[in-house]
């Protein structure tokens, strides 16, 4: 058994390597894609951000060439210089800049605004045609345009996100700034969609922690204005935040948020890119993407991996056969050889481990059953039928067939024990070797019939105290139940033969009439032939269960009836 | 006769004199000067897009101040003036103007004369003034009652920002577009001169103030804007 339990555990350890293998091994390999991942992310912000950059610039010259336009020019010095009303200004600036941007929607111009060199809005087109005169010079773009810078800017009014991109218009002979012209440029779905097919990411505006718009469905990123303001300290400190992993419905996401320039900054504006991570690498998720082509013999080393585990499978199978079958073999061999009396004993030397101390122990239970003395433990204060049928005697004192009790018992040992071992009821007349020779008991030959023969029942009654006996008796009450057996089943004493006993019976005979007398009980059915029947039958019982040489039987009185006590006598 | 005569008026005179010197406060003088910013705060211009370039044909103006320059004295004893009101409006997308001193337990009113409405509140004390929409034309009144620096800002357009200074001393002068200012009646002593501009301290200075009172050119340095900002 050594050599298999140092497999097993040599197997177990391998299992436990291979299942630690799978599961840290892509470990590494997920911290990688990780990284690549974040890598990508980085590399979208960044397009992201000069995409950002040249769309501003773009725009900001877009809007410094309208200014250009003559008509335009001469309005807005009009308006500045106050030489005009300025409701036909207004309506002049309007139709010449519907003139000029013609296609404002398909170009994503929500609107264009024309100011006076004193910030007056002039005209609009898109937003809020209608309005005109209030002024807007307060706004940074425009003040800044006004002072005769091109800039920029983000703004997050009235929850839009308009990127923004101003320039001065200067008189025509370009020595003073006559107005200046803001441009407003729609920043949500279309910036989001045109960012998606160029970046290769879903991308996701955020305003004041409400996604404005969003490549994806809107109803997975309820989590996402929380986690970015979670990360506005980042923001602020690095522009962006690192690549996140944040769990959208089912999908593992990887999540960039950086803010917009200019005001939207300070309105909590962000644009976010979005993109689905990696699955796990777990051995599960492993299985479950592998494909039909992975297993094909060319790539999958199913020779090797079948080898292995045939490999493994036949040394365990033989070092079981070598180490447990082959020596079960021999012993059952060996058994087979002591129940047919072929061998004394069983050679325990042959056999290692626990084996060798089951062929240990059975030697030793021979041992014990042919030389000890009957143990005294095993008759105290038991009456003659527990003493020969350990199941009856276990009885709480119900009524039984005496005779049926100690016939149906119990074959001696070691016949019984072989049997055991051997798994088949197999009769063992006793041992005819060994270390010294047994006495078996002779067969149980007089009794014609088994246990309904008895012609009278026995009871099981308290035993008295005794003295000093080895062997407690029965007690024997004929009046206990009368046993209806037939006459032709009846025990056939065996009367004028040789039994050495015979006298005894009769004596026994003569004083279980006289105590019944005695007691008042009654002697009808009671001869002394089915008497001396039943004593000779319990007494070969208990010469074949203890191997003594005989019985003897007395009787005595108990709670006002007659009864019988047996006594084995060996010598 | 002389004499004596000479004495009787003499005495009392003098005592007169005398006493008169020691109840007479000490001199005050003014604090006059100029104030230098660098050219990010003179920008006017806190929160920039990508791009900023001059045209190539008209030189570029320097921002207006707006009023959004103060200079303060702490140090010197000066009697604490009352509440009072002060007005804001905001017109044009702009505050005017954009920073005020008042004493403790002032009430300013905001007053929104623009077309469009605004949400003025304090981000950094929202205790003290909730975001609360002002529409177009309405007033809103809010009293300051403990001493410090408050930013009051619009959430729609970041860009206005109201810086409301609550000191109960009058020892301070709103820099004009020029860079001058001029603290009038201000006692002799060691004082420290603070600039306050684009909603913070950006400059501060230890000065001794004589009776014939002090100019001084305060230079604000980009440096120490940044230390302060940070």
């Amino acid at each position: 058994m050594f050599l298999s339990k140092i497999w097993f555990v040599l197997v177990g350890l391998l299992a436990g390597v291979a299942v630690t293998a799978a599961f840290v091994a892509p470990r590494p390999a997920d911290r990688h894609i990780e990284q690549l991942e974040g890598q990508r992310m980085d590399r979208a912000q960044y397009a992201a951000e000069q995409m950002l950059k040249n769309d501003a610039r773009r725009w900001i010259d877009y809007v410094a060439k309208l200014g250009t336009d003559g008509k335009l020019i001469d309005a807005l010095d009009a308006a500045t210089r106050g030489m005009s009303e300025l409701r036909p200004l207004h309506e002049s600036v309007r139709n010449r800049m519907r003139e000029l941007v013609p296609d404002r929607a398909a170009i994503g111009v929500e609107s264009i605004i024309a100011v006076d060199g004193k910030g007056r809005v002039v005209a609009r087109v898109g937003d809020d045609e209608g309005e005109f005169g209030e002024s807007i010079a307060g706004a940074d773009v425009v003040a800044d345009a006004l002072r005769g810078y091109l800039s920029d800017d983000v703004w997050g009014a009235g929850n839009r996100l308009r990127r923004i991109g101003a320039a001065p218009v200067l008189s025509k002979s370009h020595d003073r700034i006559v107005g200046a012209l803001v441009v407003a440029v729609e920043t949500g779905k279309r910036l989001a969609e045109m960012w998606k097919q160029n970046l290769g990411v879903d991308v996701a505006i955020v305003l004041r922690k409400t996604v404005l718009s969003s490549t994806l469905a809107e109803a997975l990123l309820t989590q996402l204005p929380d986690v970015i303001e979670d990360h506005a300290a980042e923001i602020a400190s690095h522009k962006r935040t690192r690549a996140l992993p944040i769990h959208m419905g089912n999908e593992r996401m990887l999540v960039v948020a950086a803010p917009f320039a200019g005001e939207a900054a300070e309105q909590r504006a962000y644009y976010v890119l979005l993109t689905k991570k990696s699955p796990e690498s777990n051995p599960w998720a492993l299985l479950s993407s592998t494909s039909s082509d992975d297993l094909k013999w060319g790539k999958f080393p199913w020779l090797q991996l079948g080898g292995g585990l045939l490999a493994i499978v036949f040394i365990g199978l033989y070092l079981q056969r070598i180490e447990v079958e082959n020596p079960l073999r021999r012993l059952r061999s060996e058994l087979h050889s002591l129940a047919r009396q072929e061998v004394q004993k069983i050679d325990d030397r042959r056999y290692d481990g626990k084996l060798g101390g089951i062929a240990r122990d059975i030697n030793a239970t021979i041992e014990y059953y042919t030389h000890a003395p009957l143990p005294k433990s095993e008759t105290a204060k038991k009456d003659i039928s527990a003493i020969l049928d350990a199941k009856a005697g276990a009885g709480d004192g119900r009524s039984f067939d005496v005779s049926h009790a100690a016939l149906s018992k119990s074959p001696p040992l070691p016949a019984a024990m072989a049997a055991s071992l051997f798994g088949t009821p197999r009769s063992a007349p006793g041992l005819a070797g060994g270390p010294p020779p047994v006495p078996m008991a002779p067969p149980p030959a007089p009794l014609a019939a088994p246990a309904p023969a008895a012609p009278y029942a026995v009871a099981v009654a308290p035993t008295p105290p005794v003295p000093a006996p080895s062997f407690l008796p029965i007690p024997v009450s004929a009046s206990a139940r009368p046993l209806a057996v037939p006459p032709s089943e009846a025990i056939t004493p065996v009367v004028g033969s040789q039994d050495p006993d015979e006298a005894h019976f009769n004596q026994v005979f003569e004083e279980y009439r006289a105590v019944r007398q005695n007691c008042g009980e009654s002697l009808a059915g009671l001869s002394l032939e089915k008497f001396v029947a039943k004593l000779r039958s319990n007494r070969d019982q208990l010469v074949a269960k203890y191997q003594c040489r005989t019985a003897h039987f007395s009787v005595y009185e108990k709670d006002g009836k007659a009864a019988i006590r047996a006594l084995p006598v060996r010598d | 006769m002389i004499v004596l005569r000479s004495r009787r008026t003499l005495l009392p005179a003098a005592a007169l004199a005398l006493a008169l010197g020691w109840q007479t406060p000490v001199q005050a003088a003014a604090v006059k000067g100029t104030v230098s910013l660098p050219p990010d705060l003179k920008t006017g211009r806190l929160l920039t897009g990508y791009w900023r370039v001059e045209n190539t044909n008209v030189g570029v103006q320097n921002a207006s101040l707006r009023g959004g320059t103060v200079v303060l004295l702490v140090g010197p004893q000066y009697q604490a003036i009352p509440p009072k009101s002060v007005a804001v409006e905001i017109s044009g997308l702009q505050a005017n103007p954009s920073t005020v001193v008042i004493s403790e337990g002032s009430v300013v009113e905001f007053k929104n004369a623009d077309k469009v409405a605004h949400d003025l509140s304090t981000p950094k004390q929202p205790q003290l003034m909730a975001p609360e929409r002002l529409a177009s034309g309405t007033v809103r009144k809010q009293r300051f009652g403990t001493a410090g620096e408050y930013l009051v800002r619009c959430a729609e357009y970041p860009h206005i920002v109201i810086s409301v200074i609550v000191t109960s001393s009058p020892l301070f002068a709103v820099v004009e577009d020029k860079g001058g200012f001029k603290i009038p009646d201000v006692p002799e002593g060691h004082a420290t001169l603070k600039v306050w501009s684009n909603g913070r301290w950006v400059h501060e200075q230890e000065v001794d103030v004589t009776s014939k009172g002090l100019d001084v050119a305060l230079r604000v340095q980009g440096a120490a804007l940044k230390e302060n900002a940070e």
